[in-house]
C-alpha cells in the first residue's frame, strides 16, 4: 500500500514515540506561528512567522489529511498497474519518476494566479489572505487536485469533461466544456491586463519583454533545425539572452530616442498583445510558443526558488496590518467585502478549478504508481500555496501607503501624485510624494502611481527582498525589471498556450456548424478560430484598459468566479465518483468544499450583478452612467466612450449571470444523480478501467 | 579512511548525476531516448520516428490541450 500508515502500530515503540514527538512539535510550531500572525497587532511582524506557519501547517496537512484521503477515501493501490505502465508507448503514456513528474505537474499548475491574487487581496490586510491560502489549499485545493488526479488515473487519463459526461451526466460534461472555454477567455483577458498595467509607460520593461520574442524565435529555429529536441542547451542560451536584455533595457530607457519607441500607452500595448496572441496561436508551435514555454519554465523555477531563498535570508518585516479598514468593502484595489471577495480574489493558491484540467491531462498518463498521486496531486498544490504565501509576504513587506499608492486606480485617488498621496494618507496609511518619486526612480520607472494589477507592487516587493540579498540599492532597478520580466514572461506563456487551446475548442464547436472549420490543419479555419478566440479575450482586455477604475475591479472578480465555478464542477465530479465508490461516510471531504465554493461564487455573483453601489454592482454602474448621460453631465466628447462603458458593464452582468446559472444547473443535475444513486433507483456504475496487476516489483518501477 | 572518502565522493557524484538526469527529464531533454526505449520494449507496427519528427509530434500534442495553468 502506498500511503504512509496513519499510525505506527507496527513500528518499534521508541521509533513510534520519536515520530509522534516530531509531529507534535511541528503541529505545535504551526499553531504557535498561526496564533502569532493572527493575534499580532503591533507595528510590524517578521516574515519568518509566515514561513513557519505555512510550512508546519502544510507538513501536518500532508502527513495526516492527505494520508487519510489516500487510505480511507481512495484506497490507493500500488499493486494496480497505472495507465503509464499498461499503455507505455514513450509518447503519450510515459512512466515517469515521481520527483520529475512532481516538477512537471508543479510547473504546469503554477501560473501568475498565486502571485497576483494574494497581492490584490493584501488590501484586506495580511491575515485573511494568508489564512485562506493555508486552509483553502489543505482542505479544498489540494483535495480537488489529488482526487481528480486519482479519478483520471483510474480512467486511463480521461479529461475532466469526459469524466463529468460519463459519471455525472451528458449535460454535466457539456457544462464542464463551456466552463473551460468561459474561464479561458476571461482568464486570458485579465492576465493580459496585468501585463499591460505592468508595461504601461515603462520603456525598460516593454523592451525586455518585446526582446523575449526574437529570443524565442531564435531558440525555435535552433531546436527545430540545428539541434532538434536539445532543450537544456537551448534553454541555457535563452536564459542567458533574457538576463542580458533585462540589463540592456536600462540602456534603452536611458536613451531618449529609444525610450520613446518603447513607451507605449495601455491601448497600444493591448493591441500589441492581441497581435502576439494571434501569431502564437496561428504560427507553427515549434517556432514561438514552445521555445517561450521552455524559457518561462526555467525562469519561473529560478525566480520562485530565489524568492523563497530571499525571504528566508532577509526575513523582511511585514508592515501591512493584519486587517485593514477595507474589510468593509470600500477598498481601492477592488470593491467588495472580505466575504466573499477574499475567497474569490485568491483562487489559485487556495483552490483553482483550472488545476483539475492538468490533473486530468498529462499527469495521469505519466504516473508510475497510484500511490504517487498523493505526493504529486496533494503535494504540488501545497507548494503552489506556499508560493502564494510568499507573494503575500512580498506585497505586505512594503509600507501600506506605498502598496496602496501603487495599486489604487486613478478614478479613486487621482492621477496627480500629491492628490493621491493625500487621499491615501487620509485613510490612515501615510505616504508622501517624495517617497513614491524616489522609489520609482530607484526601480528605474517614471512613475509607480496607478499601477493596478498586482504585478508592479509584487515586483517592488520582490526587488526589495532580492536587493537586500544581492546588490543592495544599486541593483534595485535591475531586480525590479527582472521580477516584471518574470511575471510578464510566464503570463504571456499562459496567454499563448491558452489562446492555442481556446482555438482548438472554437474549432471543435465551429466544426459542428461547418465541418471544414473543425479541421485543425486548414489555414482559413486556423485564422478564423484564432481571430475568434483572440477577439473574445481581447475584448475583455480592451474593456479593462479603458475602464477608469482600472479594469481589475471588474475583471479579476469575474475571473475568480469563473475559476471557482470550474472547481465546483471538479468537486461535483469527485463527489459523484466517491458516492459511486460507496464512500458515503467520508463524502464530506469533497462535499464541504463544494458547498463553500457554491456559497462564495453565488454570493459574489449576486453582489457583482445587483449591488446598488456603482463601484460594486455592474448594473448599478451602468445605471449611474445612464443617469449621468440623461442629465447631460457627460461632455459631448465623452458620450461615445460612456456608452461603451455602459455596454461593458451590462455585458459583465450577463457573463456573471451565465456563470452563476451554470453552477446552478450543474448542482441540480448532480443532486438528481446523487438522489438516484442513494435511493438505489440508479445503479452506481463506475467507468473505471479494469484492474490489471502491476508487473513491477515494489520500488523497481520502469526506469 | 581513504576508501571511505572515495566512497563518499562516489555517492555524492552519483547523487549529482541523478539530479542532473532528473532536470533533463523534467525539461524534455531525454524524451526521445525514452521513446526509443519504449519502442524496444513494445514492438509495434508504426514506423520509427526520427528525433526531429518525434520532437514536432510531442509539441503538437502538448500544446493542443491545457498545458499551462493560471
Amino acid at each position: 500500500m502506498t500511503s504512509e500508515p496513519l499510525n505506527t502500530k507496527g513500528a518499534a515503540p521508541a521509533k513510534r514515540l520519536g515520530a509522534i514527538a516530531i509531529w507534535t512539535v511541528i503541529a505545535i510550531g504551526g499553531a504557535l506561528a498561526l496564533g502569532k500572525i493572527a493575534l499580532f497587532r503591533g507595528e510590524s511582524i517578521n516574515a519568518t512567522w509566515f514561513v513557519i506557519a505555512a510550512v508546519c501547517c502544510f507538513l501536518v496537512a500532508y502527513r495526516l489529511y492527505s494520508a487519510f484521503i489516500a487510505a480511507k477515501l481512495l484506497a490507493l493501490d500500488d499493486t494496480r498497474a497505472t495507465p503509464a505502465e499498461r499503455l507505455d508507448d514513450g509518447r503519450d503514456f510515459v512512466p515517469t519518476n515521481k520527483w520529475v513528474l512532481f516538477g512537471h505537474h508543479f510547473a504546469a499548475i503554477a501560473g501568475p494566479g498565486p502571485l497576483v491574487g494574494p497581492t490584490l487581496a493584501a488590501q484586506f490586510g495580511y491575515l485573511p489572505g494568508t489564512l485562506w491560502l493555508i486552509a483553502g489549499s489543505a482542505f479544498a485545493g489540494c483535495v480537488q487536485d489529488f482526487i481528480i488526479l486519482f479519478c483520471s488515473i483510474r480512467r486511463d487519463g480521461k479529461t475532466l469533461g469526459e469524466m463529468a459526461r460519463d459519471e455525472v451526466s451528458k449535460r454535466g460534461g457539456f457544462i464542464a466544456q463551456i466552463a473551460v472555454l468561459a474561464i479561458m477567455i476571461i482568464l486570458l483577458g485579465v492576465v493580459a491586463l496585468v501585463v499591460v498595467n505592468a508595461l504601461k509607460s515603462s520603456p525598460w520593461a516593454t523592451f525586455t519583454l518585446a526582446m523575449t520574442i526574437p529570443i524565442a524565435l531564435l531558440l525555435g529555429v535552433y531546436l527545430r533545425f540545428l539541434r532538434p529536441g536539445r532543450v537544456m542547451e537551448a534553454s541555457a542560451i535563452g536564459v542567458a539572452l533574457v538576463l542580458f536584455v533585462v540589463v540592456a533595457g536600462q540602456w534603452v530607457a536611458d536613451s531618449p530616442a529609444w525610450a520613446k519607441v518603447f513607451t507605449l500607452s495601455g491601448v497600444a500595448l493591448a493591441f500589441a498583445i492581441m497581435a502576439y496572441g494571434f501569431a502564437a496561436s496561428a504560427l507553427p508551435v515549434w517556432l514561438l510558443l514552445a521555445p517561450r514555454d521552455y524559457l518561462s519554465a526555467f525562469i519561473k523555477a529560478g525566480a520562485i526558488f530565489s524568492l523563497a531563498a530571499g525571504i528566508l535570508i532577509v526575513r523582511p518585516e511585514v508592515h501591512m496590518p493584519a486587517l485593514t479598514k477595507f474589510v468593509d468593502g470600500t477598498g481601492p484595489v477592488f470593491a467588495g467585502k472580505i466575504f466573499p471577495f477574499c475567497f474569490i480574489t485568491i483562487a489559485c493558491g487556495a483552490i483553482s478549478g483550472f488545476h483539475s484540467l492538468i490533473s486530468s491531462g498529462t499527469t495521469p498518463k505519466m504516473i508510475q504508481r497510484e500511490g504517487h498521486a498523493r505526493f504529486i496531486g496533494y503535494g504540488a498544490m501545497l507548494l503552489e500555496s506556499f508560493v502564494g504565501v510568499m507573494a503575500m509576504v512580498a506585497a505586505c513587506a512594503m509600507t501600506p501607503g506605498v502598496y496602496f499608492a501603487i495599486n489604487s486606480p486613478p478614478a479613486i485617488v487621482g492621477t496627480a501624485g500629491d492628490a493621491a498621496t493625500a487621499t491615501i494618507s487620509s485613510w490612515g496609511y501615510p505616504v508622501d510624494t517624495a517617497t513614491m518619486t524616489n522609489l520609482a526612480h530607484a526601480v528605474g520607472e517614471q512613475t509607480l502611481f496607478n499601477r493596478t494589477g498586482g504585478a508592479p507592487s509584487l515586483a517592488v516587493g520582490m526587488a526589495q527582498i532580492f536587493s537586500h540579498t544581492i546588490g543592495g540599492e544599486r541593483l534595485l532597478s535591475i531586480w525590479y525589471h527582472f521580477a516584471i520580466m518574470f511575471e510578464a514572461l510566464f503570463i504571456l506563456t499562459v496567454l499563448d498556450a491558452g489562446t492555442r487551446v481556446g482555438r482548438f475548442m472554437v474549432q471543435e464547436l465551429a466544426g459542428r456548424v461547418w465541418k471544414p472549420l473543425g479541421r485543425t490543419g486548414w489555414m482559413p479555419g486556423i485564422l478564423f478560430s484564432s481571430a475568434a478566440i483572440v477577439g473574445a479575450w481581447g475584448y475583455f482586455l480592451y474593456q479593462g484598459v479603458v475602464d477608469p477604475l482600472g479594469g481589475i475591479n471588474s475583471l479579476w472578480p469575474l475571473f475568480g468566479i469563473a475559476n471557482q465555478l470550474l472547481a465546483a464542477v471538479a468537486l461535483v465530479v469527485a463527489t459523484t465518483i466517491l458516492m459511486k465508490m460507496g464512500k458515503l461516510r467520508w463524502i464530506w471531504v469533497t462535499l464541504i468544499p463544494t458547498a463553500w465554493l457554491v456559497t462564495i461564487t453565488m454570493t459574489a455573483s449576486w453582489q457583482k450583478i445587483f449591488d446598488p453601489s456603482p463601484r460594486m454592482g455592474f448594473l448599478a454602474a451602468a445605471n449611474a452612467m445612464t443617469a449621468q448621460l440623461a442629465a447631460g453631465k457627460i461632455p459631448p466628447a465623452k458620450i461615445a466612450e460612456t456608452q461603451r462603458l455602459i455596454f461593458n458593464q451590462r455585458l459583465d452582468a450577463v457573463v456573471t449571470v451565465v456563470l452563476a446559472s451554470m453552477i446552478l444547473v450543474l448542482l441540480v443535475e448532480a443532486l438528481i444523480q446523487w438522489s438516484a444513486i442513494l435511493s438505489k433507483r440508479r445503479a452506481a456504475v463506475l467507468h473505471e478501467s479494469p484492474y490489471v496487476a502491476t508487473r513491477w516489483a515494489a520500488g523497481a518501477e520502469g526506469d | 579512511m581513504r576508501a571511505a572518502g572515495v566512497h563518499r565522493f562516489e555517492r555524492a557524484w552519483k547523487a549529482i548525476a541523478r539530479v542532473w538526469f532528473g532536470v533533463r527529464e523534467w525539461c524534455g531533454d531525454v524524451a526521445y531516448e525514452r521513446y526509443l526505449k519504449a519502442r524496444s520494449r513494445h514492438e509495434c507496427g508504426a514506423p520509427m520516428l526520427s528525433r526531429e519528427e518525434f520532437y514536432l509530434e510531442q509539441l503538437q500534442k502538448r500544446y493542443s490541450r491545457v498545458s499551462r495553468c493560471c
